[in-house]
């Protein structure tokens, strides 16, 4: 554990926000200089082959930051894109507004030439909320990508706040190998950021605002609604007065109930894209779960998911915070090192600075923290990265409290019907683990806060309240 | 853009002087100007004369070049009819302008007047009264009405000054003569943070208030009278609530800001400015552009002239003279407003080179070199276009022929220029636009020139 008291106790009492830095031990930020006098917001990261490290940024520029540390220029001129692939060193694939496209330096002197069309089968009005996130690749060869509905276009449909002109905004896509545009799901509102598991799942988080309660991760998955109307002027089954007439609950039978709730501000209020730790150890004792950035609070966060009985459900925890601008994409390096690339232009962030790079690199100390959660027929199983002090473990030392959230066309939702949990038992499995019961609810988000728990070195974790969106009881 | 600064103090003195002691003469200059403005023949042979006499230095769309812009709300030399008609008539002569007094004749002179004040965008006649919360303990603009203002004034720059209530907690009422595009549609638009108040008059009538974040008011087109009031929420209030509000008049879409109404928008949108420039090599960039439909691409040569490609219809829709791209209203904040081309138009959309076949149009990939080319599908046939350009007054739109199959003929949309000589022609020969037959004719070039 590491709180970096930066204030005395009076000082700290006046301000919070400033007083500490949720940063486990062994874990440091670097700060990476970009080219000078460039607008770098940075909003898509990928690596290649040899970890040369290609960034494309919102004024539209693709670079790439050699392992030298030497930044080169390999395209230009693009449409605010929000997303990068690399395919090889030679093909690098980027969402812009307008299109999915394919950059190729077809000779081979490190600048893409070749601007090429893989995919516009959408529409884009020239609204400035019409982001095109994406693309990821799945192992068949597919593209996926997510269109954000408009803000404040006159001509758009709405019910309130974010609007269609029509041409599958709200929805996400596929490009299939014969290189044909698939609408794929709807219901989607913001959806900032898309990723894919080692599994060959496509996830993708949705950012709180109308018809979404707080933010979400959810799981990609074809014909689906993920809740936002709004998409449904491009379903064949809908118009607009259908839309406006069928019932918030018909709605909430019909859509996709998030994998996992994001509380609003105390976890994110704008993620990026998840991205998941597949450094087989070189980033630290995490392996496997989902890394996220959030632009607003300028931190990343883990995510930890299950499946029960065929529901997928998880829990979020904060994992650092404190970055220097607004975190919308991140990426695992060969290295093990996760690269943070920022913007906070237009939403502003908690992070001082208008945009920036950033990557957090594992120094090889093991940190104690939670490392693990599990849901139980009657609680949940939680296990840290080194054993706990037994003496820390009671029922003072951990607390609990349940809510959930109100899905309708308001912009986001108070957290409904809080209620504290009594920890009824708590019973140690092995030196790193624990079994808590207590009588959470389905369709709730339980919070568990480990704040009394220590290790031997009577260390606390660097975040001790962690989030389980209890979507299925195990039975 | 070029945008001049305006510092001829000397010659505002000099205006109000003759204000001063010709004020019956004035009147009467006012009254008719006033008249001529609802005269579309008048209006005509001003817009007439004013493209003889004026437009070389103030250009066509008056805004500016050598000589002042005279659409926005800087009236250095006085903003009155009278003061404009002695303009005219007595020039500058340090500064370069010639009086049109003897050349012109009095009525001439008025019609001019009554053009100019007929494109006149801005804000004019700017009165403000500021109320502290103690004057309206319902916070309601009606308790306003018997309150006597704790400031009250006249903007000298015609723009309100938020700032000057020096409070946080305030109700303001302004008063001012607005003057909005005469062809466009256009807002009102504040962006105030939430719980402040609203009422906005137009012509003495109440204006709805629309928008969510953003507050927006329908505007008239042209001019209109203005009561614009605004109270802030009791204080303590969120933190976002602007008491120094941006104010300004746009496109519905937000799109083109057509003028600043605060001191404010104005500093905001003096920011906007980021320009591209293709000095050494050609330039492509893909950004939202007035004017310009979504997808096009625009592409700018260091001989000054720039085209855009629409990749929807694989047409050409603008060619423009000047510097390439202003990308700043793009690209700052949330980039809600267009790029504005640099320079002037030589033909813009709904203006095109382009099939008019467009809608079977499928565009394939750009290769970017020093001349960029573009690679498109029209009808099943595979063509690609390279744009040349040898000097300011000349661009060649070159279209390959790549695969076609059959009969393929193709029918080609031209531009139609007053100005400038359009031409197509393939082998040096002259060819007709509307039947290209692409299975024989491999390269065909449109020729620009004049320009």
């Amino acid at each position: 554990m590491k709180k970096t008291l930066l204030a005395a106790s009076l000082i700290t009492a006046l301000t919070p926000a400033l007083a500490e830095q949720v940063i486990p031990l062994g874990y440091h930020l670097q700060t990476i200089t970009t080219p000078a006098e460039m607008e770098f917001h940075v909003t898509g990261l990928d690596v290649d082959s040899d970890n040369n490290i290609y960034a494309a940024t919102r004024f539209g520029d693709v670079w790439r930051y050699t392992a030298t540390g030497q930044w080169l220029k390999f395209a230009e001129g693009l449409h605010e894109p929000t997303g990068l692939l690399v395919e090889d060193k030679q093909n690098i694939v980027i969402a812009q507004k307008p299109e999915l496209t394919r950059l190729t330096d077809t000779d081979k002197d490190g600048v893409a030439d070749d601007y090429i069309k893989l995919a516009d089968g959408w529409k884009f009005h020239d609204n400035y909320h019409e982001y095109h996130f994406g693309p990821v690749k799945d192992k068949q060869g597919n593209f996926y990508g997510t269109l954000n509905l408009s803000h404040g276009d006159p001509n758009a449909f709405d019910m309130g706040t974010m609007g269609s002109s029509g041409g599958y905004r709200g929805w996400a896509y596929q490009v299939n190998t014969k290189g044909e545009f698939v609408p794929y799901a709807f219901g989607l509102r913001s959806p900032a950021g898309i990723g894919i598991s080692p599994d060959n799942e496509v996830f993708f988080t949705d950012n709180q605002g109308d018809w979404v309660a707080t933010s979400t991760l959810q799981l990609l998955q074809k014909d689906k609604f993920y809740g936002h109307p709004v998409s449904l002027i491009d379903h064949p089954d809908f118009s607009k007065d259908k839309i406006r007439n069928t019932s918030v609950e018909d709605y909430d039978k019909w859509r996709q109930k998030p994998v996992v709730h994001i509380p609003h501000v105390e976890i994110a209020n704008s993620p990026g894209n998840p991205e998941w730790d597949t450094t087989k150890g070189k980033f630290g004792p995490f392996s496997g779960q989902i890394f996220v950035g959030d632009q607003t609070q300028s931190n990343v966060f883990r995510i930890i998911l299950e499946e029960v009985d065929g529901v997928r459900q998880g829990a979020v925890i904060n994992f650092i915070d404190g970055f220097q601008s607004g975190n919308i994409r991140i990426k695992f390096d060969h290295k093990g090192q996760l690269w943070v690339g920022q913007t906070a232009r237009g939403w502003g962030a908690k992070g001082p600075k208008p945009y920036g790079l950033q990557k957090v690199v594992w120094d090889g100390t093991t940190p104690f923290e939670v490392l693990d959660i599990k849901a139980k027929p009657d609680g949940f199983r939680v296990s840290f990265t080194q054993p706990v002090n037994a003496e820390s473990v009671n029922k003072k030392s951990i607390t609990a409290e349940q809510w959930h959230y109100t899905y309708s066309a308001n912009y986001g939702s108070p957290k409904v019907d809080l209620t504290k949990l009594e920890i009824k038992s708590i019973k140690q499995v092995d030196a790193k683990t624990l079994d808590l019961k207590l009588d959470a609810t389905e369709d709730h988000v339980v919070m568990i806060d480990f704040a009394g728990v220590t290790n031997a070195k009577q260390q606390h974790p660097s975040s001790t309240k962690v989030y389980y969106t209890l979507n299925k009881k195990p039975e | 853009m070029i945008k001049q600064t305006k510092k001829y103090f000397g010659f505002v003195f000099s205006t109000l002087l003759i204000t001063f002691t010709s004020s019956v003469f004035a009147k009467n200059i006012d009254e008719q100007v006033s008249s001529l403005l609802k005269d579309q023949a008048a209006l005509a042979s001003g817009e007439k004369n004013y493209g003889i006499y004026c437009a070389a230095c103030h250009k066509k769309d008056l805004s500016g070049a050598v000589g002042f812009n005279l659409k926005d709300s800087e009236w250095v030399h006085g903003d009155s009819a009278e003061a404009v008609f002695n303009n005219i008539s007595n020039g500058f002569a340090q500064a370069g302008m010639p009086g049109f007094g003897t050349m012109l004749s009095e009525e001439q002179r008025k019609e001019i007047v009554a053009f100019i004040f007929s494109k006149r965008e801005g804000m004019a006649n700017i009165e403000y009264k500021i109320y502290q919360p103690s004057q309206y303990p319902n916070y309601s603009f009606a308790d306003l009405a018997k309150a006597t203002p704790t400031k009250q004034g006249k903007s000298t720059d015609n723009l309100i000054h938020f700032e000057l209530a020096e409070t946080k907690e305030y109700a303001i009422v302004v008063t001012a003569d607005v003057y909005a595009p005469n062809d466009k549609d256009a807002m009102l638009f504040a962006k105030p943070g939430p719980f402040s108040q609203f009422e906005v008059l137009v012509d003495g009538e109440p204006v709805k208030m629309q928008g969510g974040w953003d507050r927006f008011w329908q505007l008239k087109k042209g001019y209109q009278h203005l009561t614009f009031k605004m109270m802030l929420p009791k204080a303590p209030y969120n933190e976002l609530t602007q008491t120094n509000l941006d104010l300004r008049v746009m496109t519905p879409d937000e799109a083109i800001n057509f003028f600043p109404v605060s001191k404010k928008a104005e500093t905001i949108i003096n920011q906007l400015e980021f320009n591209i420039i293709a000095d050494k090599k050609v330039v492509v960039q893909r950004k939202k552009v007035a004017d310009l439909p979504a997808y096009s691409i625009s592409v700018g040569f260091p001989s000054k002239l720039n085209y855009a490609f629409n990749t929807k219809t694989c047409s050409v829709v603008g060619v423009w003279k000047g510097d390439f791209l202003n990308v700043g209203p793009n690209i700052i904040e949330r980039g809600k407003s267009s790029s504005l081309p640099i320079g002037s138009w030589v033909f813009k959309s709904p203006q095109v080179i382009g099939s008019q076949q467009a809608e079977d149009c499928l565009f394939t990939k750009y290769h970017k070199t020093d001349q960029p080319t573009f690679y498109f599908n029209l009808n099943g046939v595979d063509l690609s276009l390279t744009v040349k350009t040898v000097n300011a007054g000349l661009i060649e739109f070159e279209y390959q022929v790549i695969n076609a199959h059959g009969n393929a003929l193709l029918a080609l949309d031209l531009p139609e220029l007053a100005n400038s000589k359009v031409a197509v022609s393939a082998n040096n020969q002259s060819i007709a636009a509307d039947k290209i037959n692409l299975a024989k004719t491999k390269t065909f070039t449109v020729t620009i020139s004049g320009i």
